[in-house]
This record gives structure tokens, C-alpha cells and sequence, in this order.
């Protein structure tokens, strides 16, 4: 769940001509995706399935003198082709498209017993197959046995044993993939019939001398406290809480060396610049709003430095076991939560793991609730207000009043979430039960550097590609418009403005550019909130990407005063009207704007895979709609309540 | 799911020196080791049908010979139906008690399998010679001949090996 699912897979062509195709399937969590990566390294292609928006990811890998072609198929738990995962892979089977050469069945090692079923199914498609068994080590960890060569007789294929992060697995499974011409095939067909088939498991697993692992004595005792309805509920709550609180703390002396760095690369640029609108392009513009959003990236490498950790220790998913009662409450079932989950990384990965939901109902109830859970990109918008409302050394007992609120924006974001889906599904007046929920309870672990690393790398890499380009490309056309029309001097003579300072002839510019046009336009519809059209401007700016935002507000500022930008936004005054002079960042203001950002759909990436996601523009409307509404009001209700306290 | 009636566990698998075989691997104890003569119908009807030619029972497993006009892949899913139902009826087989044919095949197919791999992975090769009251005569060749680790191999592989599958198995001995 990094946020490089927000943009579409680059990498190298892949060529399918006069290759050998091997198609990658196993369960959710069975390490097939792992092994997937680690047999074609970085030549990963994602693409999307004809006609349904399950996506496609070919990759491909050299054994002996050829190169051959991986596809790694949805995880899925059965063939029954309820949900879209499901379907393409009965497709990929049966051969719709074009079947592949060989399968590589990922089974986890540690559960055979409930596998075993999907890989009599699979094979029933008579594909040339092997089975690559996960987990081998946790399963001998955990007093677990089994005969890969006994498995591999009664089976009739080749059984490979593997580790996670093992080398000599992959090196194995790459020497089988070249001898696919000489692959066993079963001798008869698994039976069909769900009585023959249990019977014929039973039969492979005792011949296998399977041993199914003892559950884990430590995991035993951590989960009589961590999903105990009580105190469980109550460490999750800890445990959410001291996630924000770090974000804060650790991120912010880092932020602070950016900033300085920021601060010195204008200076050298200021000096070494003498065009004057090149000059003042590279520290608005270039510095003053990516270099702006840039800032955030340590709290965004924190925060999935801290999912990393959660996911890889086993507890994300206690996390989303004991949601499950909560989801129950708002009609969806567990597996939603995952994706609710994922949206605090980005929505996008939310919205599209609402594909392993089954109920196209409770599908669509996700994906509306989805946006509004607090994605990384809202998370520099939060710490920026955040900063204008709060002094960094404020303190509410023993916790930083900045995390707090940060928390509490966290939390209105998942209860918001959580509202809406249960008035979407209410309203889809659902029918037929739920169907069964499976999740894996792995055992807990120490998070491995490895994976820790590699996330935190994906998703700090997909926000500098973020930053330098999307978020780029909108803070050059917003300089443009913010610095243009140019007047004359003559200009700014004639309308009374002083000639011999530069603040004041800029703030003319400002004042009466392009972007201030547009900003004024929709004055009428933000006024009521208190924003003024250099906020107005800041939100039309953060369709684009809510970060956006940060960048045309580091931009208006740097304009104003170039040195101390934050200063600068501290110190900007309301321009005119009844409360003109004031500071423009009050605190009404302030919550106002962290209300809209709770609940606007500022993000036009996420509309765009809402439109994927269900075929249609109409769901897509109706989310940008309510949310704009509801955003509207809380702002609304916020600053006044905010106006009535102060 | 259809509702679930409990099934005798079975399941086929190769023999790898005939192509015409599946040991179905059945419960132990299932059946009295030996040449069945007489089988319960269904599974009786394929003998009549001339589908089927032959039968051994071994401890825990059932080995059927298939008609070399017929197919496994085809004729195996009926078979494995009509073999579930007569494992049910023990008593309706006529099976007539031969340990020495039993253990031949049964040492073959140890030959055969992945105790026989690890031997000519070392150059060796291991051939039956002779199968007399429970007793197993194998042959060595090859780098076996002259290896010190025969005895290991012989004792702890091989016996154990045979033993498991045929528990009447007194011992195996090199020729």
C-alpha cells in the first residue's frame, strides 16, 4: 500500500512474442507477489485486465538461455468467480484470453489444509503446473512438518520448497521453469466433488506426513491482550495515538534541516540569478512552492515507516480483526477495512482494493467512504494549518498539541469514513447475507529492515516523482498566473502604488494577476468561510493534488516576503472588508480550511479512478458532490463555532 | 458446497516403472494385504469390462492395472468412484494373502522412487534380485559396490523404506 499505486506502472517494455508465459497464483498472503518480484526483479510492467480493472502485473525473468514471461494473477481464496479477482483468474485458466504455458501455484506452507482445495481446482484446468510451498521455515519454526518429496508423488507435480527471502528458492524455481518440457502432470485429475475432494486432501497430506504448525506459544499470549475486546480496543487506540504523536516529533527536526536548505539554495540563487523574473521564478516558484511541499517529505517517509512496521509485525492485521465488529456496525464486512486502511497512505490504493470485495454494494459504500479517510497527501495541508494554528512547545498535559489535533483529524477522518458507509449501504438497502470473511492472522514477527526500507523507499520515491512533476507543472502555471499580467511602472504610478518598494509593487502584481481574477470569482462561494482569494486560489490549485495547496500558499507568500515565508503567512492581513487588518490565518479561518480538506475531494486523481473503478461518471459526481457539500458545511459550521469560543 | 459425506481418503499416484499402474493410496489397514481375486461391484465390473486386468493390495495402498488399450485420465475419475464405494464394503473382497508378490512390488517401487534417486545420484545402482520369505535381496553395481556407507544405506533407507509401506518385511539384504 505505497502510494506509487497513484501512478500508473513505468518501466521496461515487455514483449510477449515467441515467449513462455508462466502465470503466478496462490492465496492473498501466500508470498506470491514476493516471489514474484524476486524472481523478475525490477522489470515489473502493471497494466489492467481487458475490460475489468483488475490489475495486470507481467514481469519477466531469464532461465537458462531464454527469457520467459511472469504474470502474477489477483491472490485469490477460491474460483468461484464472485469478485473481479476471481473472475480473471478463471479466465486466465479457462483460457478466455490465452492460457499461459505453466502455472506456479504459491501455496503458504503453514495452512495446506485449506489450500489444498484451490489447488485441486487449479489443476483440474490441466495447465502444466508446480507448487511452490511458502513459509517452509515458519512452518518448521512452529513445530510443523512436511515431506516436499512425499507431497510432491501424491500430488503428481513438482513440490519446491522455499523461504521467504531465501535466494537458493528462487535459483531453484528458475532451474525448474527451463526444465518445463519434462514437468510431471498429475496421473488423474483431482475429483470434483466437494466430499471426494476433501477426502482426496486428506489422502496428500497424511502421505506428506503433514504436520500443520502449532500456533505460535508467543503469538498465543500477545493476542490474549491485543484482541481482547477491551484492552485490545484500548491498545489499538494507544497504539493509533502514539503513531501520530511520532509523526510529529521525530519528523520535525529533520523538516527543519530541509527548510534551512531550502532557505540557503534561494539565497545562492537570489544571488547568482540576475534576470529578474528568472530570479524570481526560481525562489517562488521553484523553491517557495515544491520546495514547500518538499518539506513534508520526512513525515511522509515516517508515516510509512510506521505502516511498514505495523504490517510487518503482524499487526495490521489484529488492526483490522478488531475493526471487523466496527465495519459490521457500518454493514461492510472486514475485508473493507483493508481498504479503508490503505487509503491513509492514498485512495487511490484504497479504492482499488476494494476489488477483493465480493458485493458490487459493498464495493461502491467503500469506495465512497474511501476518499474522505486521511490520505499523506492531506497530511502536509494539516501540518502546515496545524503550524499557523499552534506553537510548536504547546502542550496538553503530557502530549504535543499539534499531535493531538493531528490525531483528532485522523480520527474525523475514519469516523466520517465510517458514516458514510453506513448510509450508502443503508441506502442500497442490501440483500443476501454476508459472504464469509477470511483474513489471514499471521504470527507476530520482528519487521524485516528489508521490507521496512523498500516501502519506505517506494512510497518517499513516488512523492518526489509526485513533487517534481504534477505538483511541479501546477505550481509553474499557478506562478504564471500568479505573476501575470506585468504592469508598468507607469501602471502602478497611475493607481497610486509606491514605486520605490518592491513589496508593495508585487503585492500589486498579485493583486491584480490572472490567478487573482480567478480567485476573486469564486469569492462568493467561499466568503461565508472567511477565505479570501489567495486561499480561494490555493483551492482551485489543490484539485490537482492537495499538496498543491502548500505550494501556492508558499508561493503568495514568498511573493509578499521571500525571506521568511512562514512569517509571512503569519503575518497576512485580510484585505478588505469589515474585519480588514486582521490576520488572515485566524484561527476560525484555520479550522474552516482543515475541515474543507477533511472533506473535500480535492484530489483529481482519485476521481479519475473512481471513473475506472465503476465504469462510470456518475459515481464519481455524486462523490465530488457530497463531499463538496459536506465540506462546505463543516467549514462553515467550524468557523462559526470557532468565531462564537474566540 | 454440496453437503459432505465422509469419504474414504484416497488418492492415486504414478509407479514409475509402469505407466499402466496407479497405487491408490488408501488408509492403512483398510484391506488384508495380498492378490485380490474377487471385488466388490462396482469396482467388479471393470474387471468384467476388461477395463481393468489386475490388482494388489499393500498395506495402504490398492494397485490397479489398466488395459493398455485404455487411459488413466479418462478412466480414472469412474475407477476412483467404484474404489471409494468398495473400500467401504472390506468384507466383499476376496483377496487371497501373498506376501512375497506384495513385497516385490512394493520393493520395486522403493527401487524406483526417491530411495533409488539418492543412489544413482551417487553413481550407484540398486536392482532386486530376489524377495524370499520377507526377506529382500538387492543387488548392488556401480559405485555402490565398493562404498563403506552401503550398510547405512542398506539398513536405514532402503528397510526403513520398504518396512513402512510392507510391516511384514524381516529384513534386506545385499547380494
Amino acid at each position: 500500500m505505497s502510494s506509487s499505486h497513484c501512478e500508473p506502472g513505468t518501466s521496461t517494455q515487455i514483449t510477449l512474442a515467441g515467449k513462455r508465459r508462466f502465470a503466478l497464483i496462490g492465496n492473498p498472503n501466500s508470498g506470491k507477489s514476493t516471489l514474484f518480484n524476486a524472481l523478475s526483479g525490477l522489470s515489473v510492467k502493471t497494466g489492467n485486465y481487458p475490460g475489468v480493472t483488475v490489475a495486470k502485473h507481467l514481469g519477466q525473468t531469464r532461465v537458462g538461455d531464454s527469457t520467459v514471461i511472469l504474470e502474477d494473477l489477483p491472490g485469490t481464496y477460491s474460483l468461484d468467480a464472485i469478485s473481479p479477482d476471481e473472475q480473471v483468474v478463471v479466465d486466465v485458466l479457462s483460457g478466455v484470453d490465452e492460457a499461459p504455458d505453466g502455472i506456479i501455484i504459491v501455496l503458504d506452507s503453514t495452512t495446506l489444509q485449506r489450500s489444498l482445495g484451490f489447488l485441486a481446482r487449479v489443476l483440474r484446468h490441466n495447465i502444466p503446473a508446480i507448487l511452490v510451498l511458502t513459509f517452509t521455515d515458519d512452518l518448521q519454526r512452529r513445530g510443523g512438518h512436511i515431506d516436499a518429496s512425499a507431497l510432491s508423488r501424491a500430488l503428481g507435480i513438482r513440490v519446491i520448497p522455499a523461504t521467504s527471502g531465501e535466494r537458493q528458492g528462487v535459483n531453484k524455481i528458475k532451474a525448474t521453469l527451463a526444465e518445463f518440457g519434462s514437468w510431471e502432470s498429475p496421473v488423474i485429475a483431482p475429483p470434483a466433488d466437494a466430499a471426494q475432494l476433501t477426502a482426496w486432501t486428506e489422502s496428500v497430506l497424511s502421505t506428506a506426513s503433514y504436520q500443520p504448525p502449532e500456533p505460535d506459544r508467543r503469538t498465543a499470549k500477545i493476542d490474549a491482550v491485543l484482541l481482547h475486546p477491551v484492552w485490545g480496543t484500548l491498545v489499538f487506540f494507544i497504539v493509533m495515538f502514539a503513531f501520530f504523536q511520532t509523526i510529529f516529533a521525530v519528523a520535525a527536526p529533520m523538516q527543519e534541516q530541509i527548510e534551512v536548505f531550502f532557505a540557503w539554495l534561494g539565497a545562492k540563487a537570489d544571488a547568482a540569478i540576475t534576470i529578474g523574473w528568472l530570479g524570481a521564478f526560481v525562489s517562488e516558484a521553484l523553491l517557495g512552492g515544491v520546495g514547500g511541499v518538499l518539506v513534508f517529505l520526512p513525515q511522509i517517509a515516517l508515516l510509512f515507516v510506521m505502516i511498514a512496521i505495523l504490517e510487518g509485525s503482524g499487526y495490521m492485521a489484529r488492526a483490522a480483526f478488531l475493526m471487523d465488529r466496527v465495519m459490521a456496525k457500518a454493514g461492510l464486512e472486514g475485508r473493507a477495512f483493508v481498504s479503508l486502511l490503505s487509503s491513509v497512505a492514498c485512495a487511490i490504493p484504497g479504492i482499488m482494493a476494494t476489488r477483493s470485495l465480493p458485493s458490487a454494494k459493498d464495493r461502491l459504500a467503500t469506495m465512497m467512504a474511501a476518499p474522505l479517510i486521511t490520505c499523506s497527501a492531506r497530511l502536509p495541508v494539516y501540518v502546515l494549518l496545524i503550524g499557523l494554528l499552534v506553537d510548536p512547545d504547546e502542550r496538553f498535559g503530557p502530549f504535543n498539541v499539534r499531535g493531538l489535533i493531528l490525531f483528532g483529524m485522523y480520527l474525523l477522518g475514519a469516523v466520517s469514513a465510517m458514516l458514510v458507509a453506513a448510509i450508502a449501504t443503508r441506502l442500497s438497502r442490501r440483500s443476501g447475507a454476508l459472504l464469509p470473511f477470511y483474513m489471514e492472522i499471521p504470527p507476530y514477527q520482528v519487521p524485516k529492515l528489508q521490507a521496512v526500507v523498500s516501502a519506505v523507499w517506494a512510497s518517499a520515491g513516488a512523492f518526489v516523482r509526485k513533487v517534481t512533476s504534477i505538483i511541479m507543472v501546477t505550481t509553474i502555471v499557478l506562478w504564471l498566473l500568479l505573476n501575470f499580467p506585468q504592469r508598468s511602472l507607469a501602471e502602478m504610478d497611475a493607481a497610486g502604488v509606491d514605486t520605490s518598494s518592491e513589496t508593495a509593487m508585487s503585492a500589486y502584481v498579485l493583486d491584480n494577476s490572472y490567478a487573482a481574477s480567478v480567485g476573486k470569482a469564486v469569492e462568493p462561494v467561499f466568503a461565508p468561510l472567511g477565505f479570501d482569494w489567495r486561499i480561494n486560489i490555493g483551492i482551485v490549485s489543490s484539485l490537482a493534488a492537495r499538496e498543491v495547496f502548500v505550494a501556492t500558499l508558499g508561493q503568495v507568500a514568498a511573493a509578499e516576503n521571500p525571506d521568511e515565508p512562514l512569517t509571512a503567512l503569519q503575518d497576512m492581513k485580510v484585505l478588505n472588508g469589515p474585519d480588514k487588518g486582521d490576520p488572515l490565518f485566524s484561527p476560525s479561518v484555520i479550522a474552516a480550511l482543515l475541515m474543507f480538506f477533511a472533506f473535500a475531494l480535492q484530489c483529481m486523481s482519485t476521481v479519475g479512478v473512481l471513473r475506472r473503478e465503476t465504469g462510470s461518471w456518475r459515481w464519481p459526481a455524486i462523490a465530488f458532490g457530497y463531499m463538496f457539500v459536506v465540506a462546505w458545511t463543516m467549514a462553515f459550521l467550524a468557523a462559526s463555532l470557532v468565531r462564537l469560543v474566540t | 458446497m454440496s453437503a459432505t459425506v465422509t469419504s474414504i481418503a484416497i488418492h492415486p499416484e504414478r509407479v514409475a516403472s509402469n505407466s499402466s499402474i496407479i497405487r491408490w493410496v488408501i488408509p492403512a489397514g483398510t484391506l488384508p494385504v495380498g492378490l485380490p481375486i474377487g471385488f466388490p461391484s462396482p469396482l467388479a465390473q471393470f474387471f468384467t469390462d476388461r477395463v481393468l486386468t489386475a490388482g494388489l493390495v499393500e498395506d495402504s495402498a490398492v494397485w490397479l492395472w489398466i488395459h493398455p488399450d485404455e487411459s488413466w485420465s479418462t478412466q480414472g475419475p469412474a475407477v476412483r468412484e467404484a474404489l471409494v464405494e468398495a473400500l467401504a464394503a472390506p468384507d466383499h473382497w476376496v483377496i487371497e494373502p501373498c506376501d512375497d508378490a506384495v513385497l516385490r512390488h512394493v520393493a520395486q517401487d522403493v527401487l524406483a522412487g526417491p530411495v533409488g534417486d539418492v543412489i544413482r545420484s551417487h553413481g550407484g545402482d540398486a536392482a532386486l534380485s530376489s524377495v524370499n520369505g520377507n526377506v529382500v535381496e538387492v543387488e548392488f553395481s556401480g559405485a555402490c559396490s565398493h562404498c563403506p556407507a552401503i550398510s547405512f544405506t542398506l539398513h536405514n533407507r532402503l528397510e526403513k523404506e520398504i518396512r513402512a509401506r510392507h510391516p511384514h518385511l524381516e529384513r534386506v539384504v545385499s547380494a
